[in-house]
């Protein structure tokens, strides 16, 4: 059983005017993180309003680890954070977790039992006696995402996670979302951040206006340019450049060394060996790949 | 499950404005308990009333202690009428139009809650601190003027709970409103022109009987049977308090009102996309 199935969701808004969703069908495994990209206003929070039931579809169903999200009971492992949260100031982040944990159905002793680990987990320990209305932006994500994670959900929705953080806590929550898959939950993942979605999702699905134009693992989306970097001591650089000569190979020098354009594996182990005959040192070699951005912009093209 | 119910509380005590009422209350009864001085006595059981030691009343024409009793509690129901006409309807203003806001709505949907249980928990809430304030001032003055003047008038009671229900009358349709414009001080001002303005003069429209066409004789006596009626209430108030005679027909209207009020914000509610 997937952990989230969409069978043909679709949203139209006023009457049948505007399509905010057409005809979406994905399913989504336990387990996995799995990332939905698009431009804005391309239905990407609607597919993620109408799995939550905060939307009613106009056609179409779906299931939340198989029961109809129709039924609130869909919704008892969950765990969401929403892009525009607007969390009430007069509570503190302690308070915060505890009331929205009692929506979720937690007990008073689990509650007592998790506040303290997940605003620990989050780095907002400190601050669990403060006000809402006085956390900056960074810290209410922070504070929302450990809302998302209160009643110990197998799925968690999270829109935008890391709109607003800096360099620093993106790492921090990509770890805590790294770690949360390695325990077996399902992340399904709304961002813009395409670098973020590359590093952690296992699976993507592209939307544009409202319809889904791609899905597929996240390698299938990284795809080879057909060419290498490699890079040598400097002072060798001319050698080198002698040795692509001899094998016909088109190379731009850079600043991290040849970009060359060649084949195959075994072209590539050619050059090695020649440059190595010549006691040249290799300082590195990568194969250039397409970034998930590349591919994006192609795509939407 | 009940977490909204209770954040709904938290909400309107945060808001300071509910708290305020309380603790004016409590001063008001703490007045009466020591500053409040009733002497019953002579041929005649006249009574003679002193604040903070002055004498209030004149001797000659002196009602009987009860008639007394029944204009001290009938101003003090009229004053907790006013109440939660005004500082209750403004606190629970902004209840529903805030839970709606995307960003709020969104994160109280995703919960496993049904969208009936959520309406509830936030109407229930609302209600829940206006009958602990109006409860709290009509039984805590209750207590003093009875043990003040020695006579217990459990009528006095029954007026806290015929504010409530019009209270309930009053929320549900500023609910209803706020379902539609979203927003606290339209919704507010909405219900007020309604109650204060709408229902008077479709009352006069109904008692002179001004219309002729059936049509619209028969839609203003609809509307007048359904709308809110502050001056019918306040009277009933005053007859209950009083030990006059009275007949509960407005206050069962409110009653129902409110419920067809409640049950058609909980259909728009349900069937609404945020």
């Amino acid at each position: 059983m997937p952990a989230i199935e969409s069978i043909g969701l679709s949203k139209y808004y006023p009457r049948g005017k505007v399509q905010a969703l057409s005809d979406f069908s994905v399913n989504v495994e336990k387990g996995t993180i799995f990332s939905l990209l698009g431009p804005n206003g391309a239905g990407k929070t609607t597919l993620f309003r109408l799995l939550l039931g905060i939307a009613v579809p106009t056609k179409g169903e779906g299931r939340i680890l198989g029961t109809h999200i129709s039924d609130p009971k869909a919704r008892q492992k969950v765990g969401y954070l929403s892009e525009d949260h607007r969390f009430p100031g007069y509570l503190n982040g302690e308070q915060f977790l505890y009331y929205y944990g009692k929506m979720s159905g937690i007990s008073d002793h689990d509650l007592k039992r998790r506040i303290p680990d997940l605003l620990k987990k989050v780095k907002l320990d400190e601050r669990k006696n403060l006000k809402l209305r006085k956390y900056s932006k960074g810290m209410l994500q922070r504070l929302g995402t450990a809302q998302a994670l209160i009643n110990d959900p197998e799925i968690i929705f999270l829109d935008e996670p890391t709109d607003g953080i800096d360099p620093i806590g993106r790492i921090e929550i990509r770890e805590i979302l790294l770690d949360l898959k390695n325990s077996g939950k399902t992340i399904f993942i709304n961002s813009h951040l395409l670098s973020e979605v590359e590093r952690i999702s296992d699976d993507i699905a592209i939307l544009k206006q409202g319809v889904l134009i791609r899905k597929g693992k996240t390698s299938d989306f990284l795809e080879s340019t057909g060419r290498y970097q490699i890079c040598v001591e400097k002072s060798k650089n001319g050698q080198v450049s002698e040795i692509f000569r001899k094998f016909s190979i088109e190379n731009i020098q850079t600043a991290g060394g040849f970009s060359a354009a060649i084949s195959c594996p075994e072209k590539l182990n050619e050059i090695i060996d020649e440059i190595r005959k010549e006691r040249i040192l290799i300082e590195n070699i990568e194969q250039l790949k397409n970034s998930l951005e590349d591919y994006f912009i192609k795509v939407l093209k | 499950m009940n977490g909204l119910f209770r954040l709904t509380i938290k909400e309107l005590l945060s808001k300071k404005i509910i708290i305020t009422v309380f603790i004016l209350a409590t001063i008001f009864c703490l007045t009466l308990m020591f500053a409040l001085n009733i002497r019953i006595g002579g041929i005649d059981s006249k009574v003679i009333l002193n604040l903070f030691g002055n004498q209030v009343n004149g001797d000659t024409n002196m009602p009987s202690a009860e008639k007394i009793l029944g204009y001290i509690q009938t101003g003090i129901a009229g004053t907790v009428f006013f109440i939660s006409l005004f500082i209750a309807l403004f606190a629970t203003s902004g209840l529903f139009p805030d839970m709606l806001k995307k960003g709020n709505i969104d994160l109280i949907l995703s919960k496993p809650l049904s969208r009936d249980n959520i309406f509830y928990q936030r109407f229930s809430g609302a209600l829940a601190v206006v009958a602990a304030t109006v409860l709290y001032l009509i039984a805590f003055s209750w207590i003093i003027l009875s043990v003040k003047f020695g006579i217990w008038n459990f009528r006095y009671l029954f007026s806290g709970l015929i504010i409530l229900v019009f209270f309930f009358n009053i929320f549900a349709l500023m609910t209803l409103i706020a379902l539609f414009v979203r927003s606290g001080v339209v919704s507010l001002l909405l219900t007020y022109f309604i109650v204060f303005i709408l229902a008077p003069i479709i009352g006069t429209i109904a008692q002179f009987g001004v219309l002729n066409d059936s049509f619209y004789k028969n839609s203003v006596s609809i509307l007048h049977f359904m709308l809110p009626k502050v001056n019918e209430t306040l009277v009933l108030l005053s007859n209950i308090i009083m030990s006059q005679e009275f007949t509960l027909g407005s206050i069962w209207i409110s009653l129902i009102s409110g419920v067809i009020a409640v049950w058609i914000s909980l259909v728009i509610f349900k069937r609404s996309d945020f």
